[in-house]
C-alpha cells in the first residue's frame, strides 16, 4: 500500500496528536470521504486493550461526500486534542476514514 | 469555470466535484465576470453549415429544437457576424432571459417544488433553521432570505482552518458574521431549502422562507454533541418552525436527544440526513433515527437510490441527493452529493406545507408522507416514498379531526391499516403500521376483524411495534368478504386505522369460475406539461364486480415513467401523473388494472403533449 501514515504525539496538559498520510507511491491516489469525518484517532489502554478515548465520539459530521487527490509525495495532516487524559500507558491508532486504507500506531505514557 | 485553475492539491469540494459536475453552465450565471455583455438569442439557421455557425458563435447552447433553430448565449460582439452569415435565418432576442439566468436544479423539478412555487406556495413567512457550518452572509440568492443567525464558540466562523486536504474549510477571506460559512456545506444545504426566486443562480424548494444559520459545525465539518444540542435549543427558543440537520454520527447522544424532544415540544419540525454509509441496511445515523426527526434517504435524478445512502426502518422519505446543484460562498454554485443534500428538500417542503396552513408538526409530517411518490424502492430505502412538494401542499388535513383528547395527551399514537396479504381460503395476513408514536417507545398492536357488514368482533394480537406489524388469522370462511383494521394502544393513547376489506379465496373445487375481471370505467388524459417536462395527468376509475381490486398501473411510452396504486374493494379512482423530461409530442399511456385473482384489464390511449 503506497499510502504511509505517521502519528506524532505531544503531551502538555492536553495531548495533541498529529496524524499525517503521505503518498509514497508513484501515481496519484484518489480518496473519497463519506462525511466530514476524514480521519479518526483511538486511544486504548496498553495492557487491557480497552478503548479509552475516540476523537469522533461525541461529534457529528456533515453528510456530503468529499473527494481529494493525493499526488506522489504529497502529504495531508490533521491534528486532534485529547483534553483530560488520566495517567497510564496507552496505544494510539490513527486511521484515514476514506475508501483507501492508511493507519498509524504509536505508544503513549502519561 | 472559475475554479478549474485551482491546483489539484486544493481540497475544496467545489474543486473536486466540479470535475463530476459536467454539464452545469456555472459561468453563465449572473455575477460572473463577462456575463453582462452576453445575451441570450434564438437563432434560426438553414442546413448544417448554419448550425455549425450558430454553435461556434455560442458561449453556451441552452436549447436545441427539432426544427432548424436553437437558443444560445452569445457575446454581443459576435452577434453581428452571425446575423450576416447567409446560412442564418434570424437572430432574435429571447424574451425570457431572466428565467434562464436562474437555473432550476433537478431536485426542485423532480419533487414538483417548481409546481408548488408556480401555484404561489413558497414557504412565505416560515422560518427554517439550518444547523450546519453556517450560511454565506452575502450570497446573491440567499441574502434576501437570511434572518438571524447564531454560532457556538467552537464552531464560530474562522478564516484559518488549518489548510491542506484535512482542513476542510473553504478559505473565505473574511468572516462577515460569526455564523458565516467557512466550509461550503451549510450554504449548499440552505440553498436547496430556500434559495430566493430572484432570477439569479438557483431556486430552492421554499424560496419565500426565512433561513436562519445555526452554526454548530466548525470549518472542518464537525461539531460536538453539546454544541448541536445548544443549537437545537437556541433555534427552538426563537420559535423557528423547521430545523434541518444535515449531519450525523454513528452513536446516539443523550443531550442531543433531550434537545430534540425539547424542540418537538415547542412544535419544531425536524429533518435529518439518513447518513452516507450505504450500501447498508438498518444503518440510519443519529440524529436522523431519533423518532422525532424525519429521516431522509438520497435518490438521484432517475429516482434510483443513491449507492451511498444509508437505509433502515427509520427512513421516512427519500429526496434527491446525487449531484445536487446549490449555492456555495461567495456567489458561487456547485454540485454536491450526500444525504446532506436530501434533507433540505424535505425541510423546504415542510416550510411550504406550514405556509399553506398546516401548523401542527405531526400533521406536517403526515402530509409530507401521505402523498410521497412510490418509486419502487423498499420501505427501508424510500420510507413513505420520494418527496412530492406540490402534492404535500395540496394534501387534505384529514387527521385534524382526530380526538382532541389525544392531541393533549403527552403520548400519542397513530396507526394505519395496510392491505391484507397472502389471502387464502381460510387464512390471511393482516398488515398495519404505527405511523407516529410520541412519548412511548412501542405500542401494543393488533387487529380487529369480522365479516363485512357486521361488527369487527374478532381480535388478534400482534405484540408490540413502533413500525410495521402483521398478524395471521386462520379461522376464516372461504369466499367471504372480510373487513379489518389495525389498532394500537399505549398507556395514555390509542388509535385505530381505517377498515380495509379482503375476500377469502373460494374453495378449490369452485376454481375461479366466478371471478370477474376488473373493468376500466374512466381513463382520461390531460396535458399538464411545462417547458422542461412533458407531463400527463391520468384520471382513472376502475371497478370489479367481485370486489377484489388489487392494483392500478399507468405507464408512459412503454415504461419511460410509471405509477402504481394499490386498490381494493369493488371500485377505486385516482389520478396519476406521468412525465418525461423534454418528451413533448405524442405519447401513449397504458392503464392496467389487476385484481387479487390475477385478472388483468388494460387500455392504451394517446395524447399530444405541448
Amino acid at each position: 500500500m503506497p499510502l504511509a501514515a505517521t502519528l506524532d504525539v505531544t503531551t502538555n496538559r492536553a495531548v495533541s496528536f498529529s496524524f499525517r498520510v503521505v503518498n509514497d507511491g508513484t501515481s496519484a491516489i484518489d480518496l473519497t470521504f463519506r462525511s466530514g469525518k476524514r480521519a479518526d484517532v483511538v486511544v486504548r489502554d496498553a495492557t487491557t486493550q480497552e478503548e479509552v478515548w475516540r476523537w469522533s465520539d461525541g461529534r457529528l459530521f456533515t453528510q456530503a461526500l468529499q473527494r481529494a487527490t493525493l499526488r506522489p509525495g504529497e502529504q495531508i495532516e490533521q491534528s486532534f486534542e485529547w483534553d483530560d487524559p488520566e495517567s497510564g500507558s496507552y496505544v494510539v491508532v490513527g486511521t484515514l476514514e476514506a475508501d483507501q486504507e492508511a493507519r498509524a500506531e504509536t505508544e503513549l505514557s502519561i | 469555470m472559475s475554479d478549474d485553475d485551482m491546483p489539484d492539491t486544493d481540497f475544496s469540494r467545489r474543486d473536486v466535484l466540479k470535475a463530476t459536475g459536467g454539464t452545469l453552465a456555472v459561468g453563465a450565471m449572473a455575477g460572473q465576470a463577462g456575463a453582462s455583455d452576453r445575451v441570450e438569442v434564438n437563432v434560426g439557421f438553414s442546413g448544417p453549415q448554419g448550425r455549425n455557425a450558430a454553435e461556434n458563435a455560442a458561449e453556451s447552447v441552452n436549447r436545441e429544437f427539432n426544427f432548424d433553430a436553437m437558443t444560445i448565449e452569445i457575446n454581443e460582439s459576435a452577434r453581428e457576424n452571425l446575423e450576416n452569415n447567409p446560412n442564418i435565418r434570424y437572430v432574435e432576442d429571447n424574451g425570457t432571459m431572466e428565467a434562464h439566468d436562474q437555473e432550476t436544479p433537478y431536485g426542485i423539478e423532480v419533487t414538483d417544488a417548481d409546481t408548488a412555487i408556480d401555484d404561489g406556495t413558497t414557504g412565505d413567512g416560515v422560518s427554517v433553521a439550518i444547523l450546519d457550518t453556517g450560511i454565506d452572509a452575502q450570497h446573491e440568492t440567499l441574502e434576501a432570505n437570511l434572518g438571524e443567525g447564531w454560532a457556538t464558540d467552537d464552531a464560530a466562523c474562522t478564516t484559518n482552518c488549518g489548510g491542506g486536504p484535512f482542513g476542510g474549510g473553504n478559505d473565505i477571506e473574511e468572516c462577515l458574521e460569526e455564523w458565516d460559512d467557512d466550509n461550503d456545506h451549510g450554504s449548499h444545504v440552505a440553498g436547496t431549502a430556500a434559495a430566493a426566486d430572484n432570477g439569479t443562480g438557483v431556486v430552492g424548494v421554499a424560496p419565500g422562507a426565512t433561513l436562519h444559520a445555526v452554526k454548530v459545525l466548525a470549518c472542518d465539518g464537525s461539531g460536538s454533541f453539546d454544541g448541536i444540542a445548544a443549537g437545537i435549543e437556541w433555534s427552538a427558543d426563537q420559535g423557528h418552525d423547521v430545523q434541518n440537520m444535515s449531519l450525523g454520527a454513528d452513536s446516539d447522544s443523550d443531550v442531543v436527544s433531550d434537545a430534540i424532544e425539547y424542540a418537538a415540544d415547542k412544535g419544531v419540525v425536524m429533518i435529518g440526513s439518513a447518513g452516507n454509509d450505504g450500501p447498508c441496511s438498518d444503518c440510519v445515523g443519529f440524529p436522523a433515527r431519533h423518532p422525532e426527526v424525519i429521516a431522509v434517504s438520497a435518490t438521484d435524478e432517475d429516482d434510483e437510490l443513491a449507492d451511498f445512502s444509508s437505509t433502515g426502518p427509520e427512513v421516512e422519505l427519500a429526496a434527491p441527493g446525487v449531484d445536487t446543484l446549490s449555492t456555495v460562498p461567495r456567489d458561487d454554485y456547485d454540485e454536491f452529493s450526500g444525504t446532506s443534500m436530501s434533507a433540505p428538500h424535505v425541510a423546504g417542503a415542510a416550510a411550504s406545507v406550514i405556509a399553506d396552513g398546516t401548523t401542527d408538526r405531526e400533521d406536517v409530517r403526515a402530509e409530507l408522507k401521505e402523498v410521497a411518490e412510490d418509486i419502487d424502492l423498499d420501505d427501508n430505502e424510500q420510507g413513505a416514498g420520494r418527496l412530492n412538494v406540490a402534492a404535500a401542499v395540496e394534501a387534505e388535513e384529514e387527521d385534524d379531526d382526530d380526538d382532541d383528547e389525544e392531541e393533549e395527551a403527552e403520548e400519542s399514537v397513530s396507526v394505519v391499516t395496510d392491505e391484507a396479504t397472502d389471502v387464502g381460503e381460510s387464512s390471511a395476513t393482516l398488515n398495519g403500521e404505527v405511523a407516529e408514536l410520541e412519548g412511548a417507545d412501542e405500542a401494543d398492536v393488533g387487529f380487529e376483524y369480522g365479516e363485512s357488514g357486521g361488527d369487527l368482533s374478532n381480535a388478534v394480537d400482534a405484540g408490540t411495534a413502533s413500525g410495521a406489524f402483521d398478524a395471521t388469522v386462520d379461522d376464516l370462511d372461504a369466499d367471504t368478504d372480510y373487513e379489518f383494521r389495525a389498532v394500537a394502544e399505549t398507556d395514555e393513547a390509542s388509535d385505530e386505522g381505517d377498515a380495509l376489506a379482503f375476500t377469502t379465496d373460494e374453495e378449490e373445487d369452485n376454481e375461479e369460475e366466478e371471478s370477474t375481471a376488473p373493468v376500466i370505467d374512466q381513463f382520461d388524459l390531460t396535458d399538464d406539461s411545462n417547458p422542461n417536462w412533458a407531463r400527463v395527468a391520468v384520471d382513472w376509475t376502475v371497478s370489479d364486480d367481485d370486489g377484489n381490486l388489487a392494483e392500478v398501473t399507468t405507464e408512459l411510452n412503454d415504461g419511460v415513467d410509471s405509477e402504481q396504486s394499490a386498490v381494493s374493494g369493488d371500485s377505486a379512482a385516482g389520478t396519476h401523473e406521468l412525465r418525461e423530461r423534454d418528451g413533448h409530442g405524442e405519447v401513449e399511456v397504458t392503464l392496467t388494472v389487476t385484481d387479487a385473482d390475477g385478472n388483468e384489464t388494460s387500455e392504451t390511449d394517446s395524447i399530444t403533449l405541448g
